[in-house]
């Protein structure tokens, strides 16, 4: 089954969730002719094995989970957002979720097909930095999908204030489901960066005989994170903030998370 | 021998006449036996609705089948003199192409509206019972019956709500989803709030509040809907669990203002609100649009809205009349089944030969 290069797979992976979004485009177009939404469901499941395929190579290739450099932690986010997309499906039958959130995984896995993203880098491993890495990008994959269901809120919301009678609108789902799904997936990031983090501390101790080391930035990069995150889940529960706000924080929250990963992580020796 | 269909409708007759000619239930197998015992029938079934009152009848002579088609209507329905105008009369294959149409909404007064496919069903299963159908109309119309689903299907002729009503539900479903746990007000009375209220409660939610100036109209509404009454004076006070709230007062000034509106959003948690105007002039101060989780619909961008389907609906119709077209070349077309077989067996053959 070798016959094709980790890139390769996952490179398929990526022409199936293309082939996915146009599909969904197609049904917004079309929706009688198109009632079943299990086409939709079996194209992102290629693309998600062909995806899982080309992890598992590369990641047979080194020896060790495939989080190594920039292109594998992006790959990996992208995949993160799909396995928690496939996970969310059953809540959102036939209601054009993918539209938003399969896209989300292209451009990631495209981005980080950029060249220069995918040359060797070493660091100190263990078991729990191989678990604490995987956990905190499943996470960003949960933010990735909050991110991309607070944009699907902010456009149906505009939808139904502008008065204007239109197809899309009815076509989404309803603006309380979208905000209660957006609210669930911050608690599952939430949940599972904590674990992440717990996990880093554990290998960090291990490793390095300190459990959280602050000079670090991405240390206290993280855990600003988990802040902004612990903050709008607080503030939703008590309504100090609702509706539009919380798609926002979302949306931003998770653009934040991505555009400076990388920046934040090259400038930690450890990482 | 062929099938003819002699009949009203609402794009022939005005309402007073089509009442006139109206069969009803009671009258049917009565009507039934009648055209039964007439030697050009030999198979007939009644379609009889408040649009329309239809006679299809297989028979070996067209033209006098429909002599004695006319001829019984104006007998049967006390009416000495039906002018042409409004009749139609269709032989084959006229005939095939008329009830398809028909089944599939597309004659109805609302384009793609699917209660006549029930309607039809039940004249079809009423006559097949007491035996006035044979296997020409069992063909006939059991092929309807599938073009009828083929067509809703493969186009979008039943699509959107095609009234205030259903467009303001539909409406409520995008912002609140199911409205079981949603709880309704009426403030006023009227025909759209009403049947908008009707069509709520048909949806499910929770509870249903009215609340009327005067205080006996109320509670005829309430009894109405299964909901409950208050004074016109207390309706704020209740406001805190009401998730929909429908106006159509004739206070000539706005009874949900912004202000007052904001300090209720608070009392709510800022829950999602709809709310619906019907009122002219409005009851609502149209800024409330710009409240958080507060969604304000008019009477004017609910009609619109409406407009809007009803148009799409229009442009289907070119489409399905075409697959109808199709169908009807390909029931010309048919074997012909050899003998007469019970409704079982002319089901099966049907299904065997497509």
């Amino acid at each position: 089954m070798n016959f094709l290069t980790d890139r390769a797979w996952m490179g398929l992976g990526m022409a199936w969730y293309a082939a996915s979004i146009m599909f969904s485009i197609f049904k917004l177009k079309h929706p009688a002719r198109t009632h079943h939404n299990v086409l939709n469901y079996v194209l992102v499941t290629l693309g998600f094995l062909f995806h899982s395929m080309g992890l598992y190579y590369r990641g047979k290739a080194l020896g060790h989970c495939p989080l190594s450099n920039l292109f594998e932690f992006l790959m990996f986010v992208s995949w993160s957002v799909v396995l928690v997309n496939i996970v969310v499906d059953f809540m959102f039958r036939n209601s054009f979720m993918e539209l938003f959130t399969i896209p989300v995984a292209l451009i990631i896995g495209c981005v980080s097909f950029i060249p220069s993203f995918d040359t060797p880098h070493d660091f100190a491993r263990n078991y729990w930095v191989e678990l604490h890495a995987a956990i905190s990008l499943i996470s960003c994959g949960a933010f990735g999908l909050a991110g991309a269901i607070g944009a699907m809120y902010l456009v149906q919301e505009k939808l139904l204030k502008s008065h204007k009678a239109n197809f899309l609108m009815f076509q989404f789902p309803p603006v309380t489901k979208l905000e209660k799904i957006n609210f669930r997936l911050l608690v599952l990031g939430l949940v599972l960066l904590t674990i992440g983090i717990w996990a880093g501390s554990q290998g960090s101790f291990q490793l390095y005989g300190t459990y959280l080391n602050l000079a670090n930035p991405k240390n206290t990069w993280s855990l600003l994170v988990w802040l902004v995150y612990a903050f709008i889940l607080v503030a939703y529960r008590y309504r100090w903030i609702f509706g539009k706000r919380v798609a926002w924080f979302s949306l931003l929250s998770f653009t934040f998370v991505l555009l400076t990963f990388w920046g934040v992580n090259t400038m930690s020796v450890e990482h | 021998m062929e099938v003819v269909v002699l009949g009203v409708s609402h794009h022939t007759a005005p309402v007073e006449v089509r009442e006139r000619l109206a069969i009803s239930e009671r009258n049917h197998s009565q009507a039934l036996d009648e055209l039964r015992k007439l030697p050009s029938i030999s198979e007939v079934v009644i379609v009889s609705t408040c649009n329309r009152t239809e006679l299809y009848a297989a028979t070996g002579d067209a033209d006098l089948a429909m002599q004695d088609l006319h001829k019984f209507l104006s007998g049967f329905c006390n009416v000495p003199q039906i002018e042409s105008a409004w009749l139609y009369k269709h032989k084959m294959p006229k005939c095939v192409d008329h009830l398809f149409n028909v089944v599939s909404g597309l004659d109805s007064m609302i384009v793609g509206e699917t209660e006549i496919l029930g309607q039809v069903k039940q004249a079809y299963e009423s006559a097949f019972k007491h035996k006035s159908t044979g296997k020409f109309l069992n063909q006939l119309f059991q092929k309807a019956f599938s073009v009828a689903k083929h067509v809703r299907t493969n186009t979008n002729i039943t699509r959107g709500s095609v009234s205030v009503a259903s467009a303001a539900v539909e409406l409520a479903e995008k912002i609140f989803g199911t409205l079981s746990k949603n709880n309704v007000m009426i403030l006023g009375a009227g025909d759209t709030s009403e049947k908008t209220a009707k069509a709520l409660r048909t949806r499910g939610v929770r509870s249903i509040l009215v609340s009327n100036r005067t205080f006996e109209h109320a509670e005829r509404l309430a009894r109405e809907l299964d909901g409950r009454a208050i004074h016109f004076d207390w309706w704020e006070n209740e406001c805190s669990e009401i998730d929909i709230i429908i106006s159509s007062t004739s206070a000539p000034h706005y009874i949900i203002t912004v202000e007052r509106l904001k300090s209720l959003m608070k009392l709510r948690k800022y829950r999602p609100l709809f709310l619906i105007d019907i009122a002219v002039p409005r009851d609502i101060e149209p800024e409330v649009n710009r409240i958080e989780n507060v969604y304000l619909y008019n009477i004017d961008d609910l009609q619109a809205i409406a407009d809007m389907c009803l148009h799409a609906r229009r442009k289907e119709v070119e489409r399905c009349r075409q697959i109808i077209r199709v169908e009807v070349e390909q029931f010309q077309r048919r074997p012909q089944p050899p003998h007469d077989r019970t409704y079982q067996e002319g089901k099966d053959w049907q299904k065997a030969n497509g």
